[in-house]
């Protein structure tokens, strides 16, 4: 089956639909976050309910227009840490397909597992690019590791396996609690209703 | 004062050509290009915009980024004493090649996203037959997030009369759960309800679409891709070579 | 037209929503479905338009809805919504904000579909025409007002020229000068209408035969003089008019056997009534 074909038949009208939600749950977060004063970004959430809801294709799609949009209205570095979302979409897609939506401390545990993997991911490109720097409330780790005397590479890895495990696991715990409260009714519209469901009946 | 708004296809080329050269160029052409390009903008039409949200976003990071690296840099044994300040001299390299690429790239972005606006950019992949689900999700990313946030002043402000407290860490968790929930509970049914209507709108079409008007480029624009194209080439065959 | 054989809906827990319905709706047919609730209502309208399985996949369907001899939810999905258009209730959501302005948004499903140009320009000014919105062809679909935006949102569904036009209570957010405009667009429309509205200033000026959902079960009433006969008997338990007030609101030539066709006062009504006893 050739790519048209396969977006043809899985992007149906429910699925961009949501698609859309999650990328403006993406860029929403950030007013969310600063709202109730919160030290975290949770700006991987619409991603992380797309890929449970709707897989991993999709989710993939939501983070790169998610990255563009925000490098349009936030700032332009958002653009050079779309590999780190691709990772987020991947992994979250994966994860629940294994059934790590069904209970909240197995979504608290794929979402560290996902924090660890996302730090991997944008250590290099964060270091490389801006020198750690990201002119956010986690730059006085990246200073703190420098100081110790750590390379920039590892200063900006510890900063990332410090704090992204944290913000993953509560996006995810997040993710855990909206879809657990969803109806089943409007949970079935979505392809990915079985892996969030136990089938007990 | 430029009045032109180009064409998404030279812009989009124009972006290109900066990321290419954000990694090719050498700090001082770096820095030159991307001086040219500021003044350049300062006679566009939507220069002011360009230049605020430069001075907004890039020179803070810049200069961070510039003092963190001249200051703290301990794989370094040499260093330099001006006027009573030890620098790191790998430190100074190091901070030179990260702020001019900065300069360069981020300029180069937000000139892409002043000069061709999300909506031109939709409706040019519309005309030229990509997915329209595609163009749904680009062009109603930013409204939906208005619309998110229109939803989400109201809840909180419904969930503040009712008493909320947000002292400490536990109770804003709790206040986060209990806004967030409703928040997107609300935001994907209604999704789910706009699939419905979308359906009904013909987005499920298989046949190939007409358009209203043809989008082509004018005069200017092609010269431009032409040029772009050029230099893209060139920068290319020169770093392959070289 | 559309033909419902043996329908039967249950819920989650198994409990029939609707049980054993059989009807038909013919060609310029204008159908009210007159529910106890507007959920019952909504249901049957997805039921209709063939999109029930994807709107309650937790409900169980037994029986089939007909659409020219055919399943209706078998129909693939393009071609299905170009003969039976849904207008849910929240209009809003219909505009795709996809164009950004009023032309090309009610241009857009004909573009999809893949209609000449000329044609497209040709329709989509009649249909602004219609709707008195060609002042408002060059505006965002973003910066209209409500009432503006719900007249866009139908037209870009009556411009794609669907035989049946299903409105899933249409009134909802409508002010008065709306639900006249709704109602004029509606009488000139050419094809089969099925609305679903509380509002039964709205459904007695169009509607030529009902469905009621009662407790009891769904009940087809074939004509308004047959409504108004079993609302005449307190047959009908859902919340509609009384017969009289109904009488007057229908005003229709062919409510009755009678000379006359058309009645404004009390004292005409009194004359039909004292010619239905």
């Amino acid at each position: 089956m050739n790519i048209s074909e396969y977006l043809r038949r899985n992007i149906t009208p429910p699925v961009f639909s949501l698609m859309t939600v999650g990328v403006a749950i993406n860029l929403g977060m950030g007013q969310v976050v600063a709202l109730l004063k919160i030290p975290l970004y949770l700006d991987s959430l619409g991603t992380v309910i797309v890929a449970a809801m709707c897989g991993i294709i999709p989710a993939m799609i939501t983070g790169i227009i998610s990255n563009l949009l925000a490098s349009a209205v936030f700032s332009p570095a958002m653009m050079f840490f779309i590999p780190t979302m691709l990772v987020i979409a991947l992994l979250a897609g994966i994860l629940t397909r294994k059934g790590f939506f069904l209970r909240w401390w197995k979504a608290v545990l794929g979402g560290m597992i996902v924090g660890v993997c996302a730090a991997i991911v944008s250590a290099p490109i964060s270091a490389y690019l801006f020198g750690g720097i990201t002119l956010a409330g986690t730059d006085f780790l990246v200073l703190y590791f420098r100081a110790t005397g750590q390379e920039l590479l590892q200063a900006v890895l510890y900063q990332g396996l410090a704090s992204d495990p944290i913000d993953k696991g509560i996006t995810f715990l997040l993710a855990f609690l909206i879809l657990s409260k969803m109806p089943r009714n409007l949970l079935m519209r979505f392809p990915g209703y079985h892996y969030l469901r136990q089938r007990d009946a | 004062m430029i009045r032109y708004l180009p064409h998404p296809v030279p812009v989009f080329l124009f972006l290109v050509l900066i990321i290419i050269s954000g990694f090719t160029l050498s700090i001082e052409v770096r820095f030159i290009v991307s001086v040219m390009l500021l003044l350049l903008f300062t006679f566009h039409i939507h220069g002011n915009k360009i230049l605020r949200t430069i001075v907004r976003i890039v020179i803070p990071l810049c200069i961070a980024i510039g003092l963190f690296m001249t200051f703290i840099y301990p794989e370094t044994e040499q260093w330099l004493t001006i006027a009573g300040i030890r620098l790191s001299r790998d430190g100074l390299t190091a901070a030179g090649e990260m702020t001019s690429r900065i300069l360069l790239l981020f300029t180069g972005i937000i000139a892409f996203f002043n000069l061709i606006t999300i909506q031109r950019l939709g409706s040019y992949l519309y005309q030229n037959n990509l997915p329209v689900w595609l163009v749904f999700i680009l062009i109603n990313g930013l409204k939906f997030v208005d619309r998110f946030k229109y939803k989400l002043s109201e809840i909180h402000f419904y969930q503040r009369l009712r008493g909320m407290p947000l002292e400490n860490i536990w109770q804003r968790w709790k206040a986060t759960v209990k806004i967030l929930i409703p928040l997107l509970y609300f935001m994907i049914e209604e999704s789910s309800n706009r699939a419905i209507a979308l359906e009904m709108r013909g987005f499920t079409a298989t046949t190939r679409r007409t358009t209203l008007k043809p989008d082509r480029q004018s005069t200017i624009d092609k010269i431009i891709t032409i040029l772009i194209s050029g230099i893209i080439i060139f920068i290319l065959l020169r770093s392959i070579l070289l | 037209m559309i033909k419902a054989v043996n329908l039967t809906l249950k819920d989650e827990s198994e409990k029939p929503v609707v049980s054993n319905l059989s009807f038909e709706i013919y060609k310029n047919d204008r159908i009210a479905i007159l529910g106890r609730k507007s959920e019952l209502s909504t249901l049957l309208c997805h039921a209709l338009a063939g999109i029930l399985q994807r709107t309650h996949p937790s409900y169980s369907v037994s029986g089939s809805i007909l659409y020219a001899g055919q399943p209706i939810e078998e129909i693939d999905s393009h071609e299905r919504t170009n003969k039976i258009a849904y207008v849910p209730p929240f209009a809003d959501l219909l505009i795709s904000g996809v164009k950004d302005t009023v032309f090309g948004e009610v241009a857009l499903s004909l573009e999809l579909t893949g209609i000449e140009r000329d044609l497209i320009h040709e329709r989509v000014n009649r249909i602004l025409q219609r709707f008195a919105i060609e002042k408002l062809s060059n505006r965002d679909p973003d910066e209209l007002s409500g009432g503006e935006r719900h007249k866009v949102a139908l037209a870009a569904m009556i411009v794609r020229a669907p035989d049946v036009l299903i409105l899933d209570n249409p009134s909802m957010f409508l002010d008065t000068t709306g639900v006249n405009n709704l109602l004029s667009i509606l009488r000139a429309y050419n094809g089969t209408i099925i609305i679903a509205d509380p509002n039964p200033y709205i459904w007695a000026a169009i509607a030529g035969r009902f469905i009621t959902i009662e407790k009891s079960g769904i009940v087809p009433y074939d004509s308004p003089a047959a409504l108004i006969h079993a609302l005449e008997k307190d047959a009908v338990h859902i919340d509609v008019p009384s017969w009289q007030e109904l009488l007057l609101m229908l005003r229709q030539p062919l409510i009755i056997d009678t000379e006359v066709t058309s009645f404004r006062s009390l004292g005409s009504l009194r004359t039909i009534i004292r010619a239905m006893q």
